[in-house]
């Protein structure tokens, strides 16, 4: 692929305004256009995969494009808070995202998200490097082994003087739910925190397996609630990031429209698709990409 | 049970549901917010894009995006909106961007405040805190 060759040069070296070979120059039109149908790319993956975008793109970005792995992060977080509240909207209306739950568990995303944000400067890149393809390898697995419900149950404990417990919409009628283990999905959500700061993805998956298989939620009621905490947990991140310089508006908008665009996408694409064999494809390449990065981080290329 | 009460409609005198109709009407509300927030972001963000390619010359890729990885301080920001920078605009867009999870947040303290719920009035405003801290001061 030409953007392979052309966008060798890292920006970790950045603002080397030396003289370049003929085959590094690409003009910025195309550069941008690039990122911008990757991003797409990524948008769509992580609609399809139900992973997010952010966990595809920072791989791309740094893979392909060669770019700076905290400058992707920074653009990733952006296109987070772009899908979460996007994709909201749509959620809320259908009646399955809990706002109790979810803004009870925000306490602890959030706090982790700034521990996770104040982290990773400290970090060596290859470290973040590494930490982020095992969280792509699990968020993979953990999609990929998706379970049934577990049987409804009375609130009790926590989960009843916190009122974490509701009713969802099913073709049945209304079913009702309520969460167990709250100190342990608590616990859990703020590890989910730690890793959207660190490493500035919405960190989903691990929301779901919180809400999912320790609070056991219905599926539905985690990956909706999931969705809409999102966006918050990454804004917590967002301020420090952007201090750290690792938004850069040039690398950021054609990041957040495209991501914008396929999740957009990939959404209409969801409605009644066979996506089945997709998915397990999907899942492959995402593999990839992480053991990619790994291996990067390993031999300190980044 | 009637269509509509199956969409978090329950009244909000029942303790048996996470919903109320203050909830409800609110949530409304806030998803018209969150709509109009990311797409006043989207259109500020193309506008600064569109500005910034232009003003950009025949500079290489690479060397575009490593021109703009610096900090800006906010003043720095406002102060190259006005004349007209296009990554400075982005910025301004990408703020508009982050506002909208903290407007929907504060508007929840707002609603359980409404609905009398000191409790989760008390978490969402340490939340709103929190994510105040992240954005302003945290570094």
């Amino acid at each position: 692929m030409v953007y392979l060759e052309l966008g060798r040069r890292n920006i970790a070296t950045k603002i080397s305004f030396a003289p370049r070979k003929k085959s590094d120059q690409m003009s910025a039109l195309l550069f941008i256009t690039l990122i911008f149908s990757g991003a797409i790319a990524a948008g769509l993956l992580g609609a399809l995969t139900g992973l997010g975008g952010g966990v595809v793109l920072v791989p791309m970005l740094v893979i392909l494009f060669k770019l700076d792995l905290h400058q992707a992060m920074g653009a990733s977080l952006v296109s987070v808070i772009a899908t979460s509240s996007g994709a909201a909207v749509s959620y809320l209306r259908e009646g399955f995202s809990n706002v109790r739950i979810g803004i009870f568990l925000e306490l602890a995303t959030t706090l982790g998200a700034l521990c996770g944000a104040w982290a990773t400067h400290l970090l060596p890149v290859r470290v973040v490097a590494v930490i982020f393809g095992l969280v792509l390898l699990g968020s993979a697995w953990l999609s990929a082994h998706q379970k049934d419900d577990y049987p409804a149950i009375a609130p009790a404990g926590a989960a009843r003087s916190l009122r974490l417990h509701g009713s969802y919409p099913t073709p049945q009628g209304p079913a009702a739910y309520s969460a167990t283990h709250v100190g342990g999905g608590f616990s859990l959500m703020y590890i989910a925190g730690v890793l959207s700061g660190l490493l500035g993805i919405g960190s989903g998956a691990v929301k779901v397996l919180a809400m999912d298989r320790v609070m056991r939620l219905p599926f539905k009621v985690s990956t909706t609630t999931s969705n809409f905490m999102i966006g918050v947990t990454a804004a917590a991140s967002a301020g420090i990031y952007y201090r750290h310089g690792y938004m850069n508006p040039a690398l950021d908008f054609p990041v957040m429209l495209g991501v914008l665009c396929g999740a957009l996408i990939g959404a209409r694409l969801l409605v009644g698709a066979q996506i089945r064999t997709l998915r397990i494809l999907f899942t492959v390449v995402i593999a990839a990409l992480a053991l990619e990065m790994i291996y990067q981080g390993v031999m300190g290329r980044l | 049970m009637p269509e509509s009460s199956l969409h978090n409609s329950a009244p909000s005198s029942d303790p048996a549901s996470g919903h109320s109709a203050v909830d409800e009407s609110l949530e409304r509300a806030l998803g018209w917010v969150l709509r109009i927030g990311v797409i006043l972001s989207v259109l500020v963000c193309a506008l600064g894009g569109f500005l910034l390619l232009h003003q950009q010359g025949e500079s290489s890729g690479l060397a575009l995006i490593s021109s703009h990885a610096a900090y800006l301080s906010p003043a720095q920001v406002w102060q190259r909106t006005r004349n007209g920078s296009g990554a400075a605009i982005i910025l301004i867009g990408l703020s508009l961007l982050l506002l909208t999870p903290v407007l929907r947040v504060a508007a929840m303290v707002f609603a359980f405040l409404l609905e009398r719920d000191w409790l989760y009035a008390a978490i969402s405003a340490v939340v709103l805190t929190v994510l105040g801290f992240g954005i302003l001061f945290a570094r």
